[in-house]
């Protein structure tokens, strides 16, 4: 049946002894990516940086009594899903199942509790909708720039 | 700047989820399964990603060549409901962030005198 043989393959992926080889968090002596330390732009600001950290909404359909707490704030029924990248573009960390009217910042602050360790000193960026804290570097808010003006110089 | 450099940098999360968008239907798709698996899905989706990046660094995904699936995440700014981030905390990370963007404008001041831009 291939029902049973798709559950048994989600199950053995996302079981700990595979799970856990592929997608393990940044630690104190992880190098900083050459995405950062090659580029003027952001090398030596980003040195702190092991990955980015964002939220994003997968459609889910959960059982009617279920609804209302997946319903995000377009109207769509979603699950809201953390996860966080390294530079070189491999998960290091995601936290599915969450329902789709959780805030990013609920969510996140769930990760932290439990088991998204960040190394002190050591910082994700993430948007705008994130609080601002020492594991997490986000942009000012309301601060927009004319990008032509920056496009010109070639040095943003 | 900072925020343009910043937005930059942050890039690779939205890159990665484009990947998995496209790469696997079944992350676009809505199924029947209980709300565990659907949970499961996801988290198997990634680490299969990290597999193939692995053993597969060729196989890659562009994920804005097709713009239909395009995210739908949008951006999240809502405000945060964590309650553990407290004054002197916050007080520390902003100034972090404002040493970053002070030292980004004077590097970049720095070389457009070097450029004899002013």
């Amino acid at each position: 049946m291939p029902n049973r043989s798709f559950n048994h393959i989600l199950n053995a992926v996302t079981s700990p002894s595979f799970y856990n080889v592929y997608v393990n968090l940044p630690n104190e002596e992880s190098q900083l990516d050459s995405y950062i330390s090659d580029n003027p732009k952001f090398f030596p600001y980003f040195e702190g940086a092991v990955g980015a950290l964002d939220g994003t909404h997968i459609n889910a359909r959960p059982s009617i009594q279920d609804r209302p707490r997946y319903r995000n704030r377009k109207g769509l029924l979603t699950q809201n899903v953390l996860a966080a990248t390294t530079f070189d573009m491999h998960f290091c960390y995601i936290l599915s199942g969450w329902e789709g009217s959780a805030s990013d910042g609920g969510v996140y602050h769930d990760a932290r509790v439990h088991d998204l360790s960040i190394p002190e000193g050591k910082y994700y960026l993430a948007d705008a909708g994130y609080p601002i804290c020492d594991a997490l570097l986000v942009p000012f808010w309301g601060v927009r720039y004319h990008l032509r003006e920056w496009e010109k110089s070639g040095l943003w | 700047m900072y925020n343009l450099r910043h937005s930059q940098a942050r890039n690779v999360i939205e890159r990665i989820f484009g990947v998995v968008k496209k790469r696997y239907s079944i992350i676009r798709e809505t199924n029947d399964f209980p709300q565990e698996t659907q949970a499961k899905i996801v988290s198997g989706c990634g680490v299969i990603h990290n597999f193939i990046c692995t053993f597969d660094p060729n196989d890659e995904v562009d994920p804005w060549e097709d713009e239909a699936n395009a995210l739908q995440d949008g951006c999240d700014q809502l405000s945060g409901g964590t309650g553990d981030i407290h004054g002197a905390e916050t007080r520390r990370a902003t100034e972090k962030r404002e040493t970053i963007a002070q030292a980004m404008w004077l590097g970049y001041q720095a070389e457009l005198q070097r450029r004899g831009v002013m």
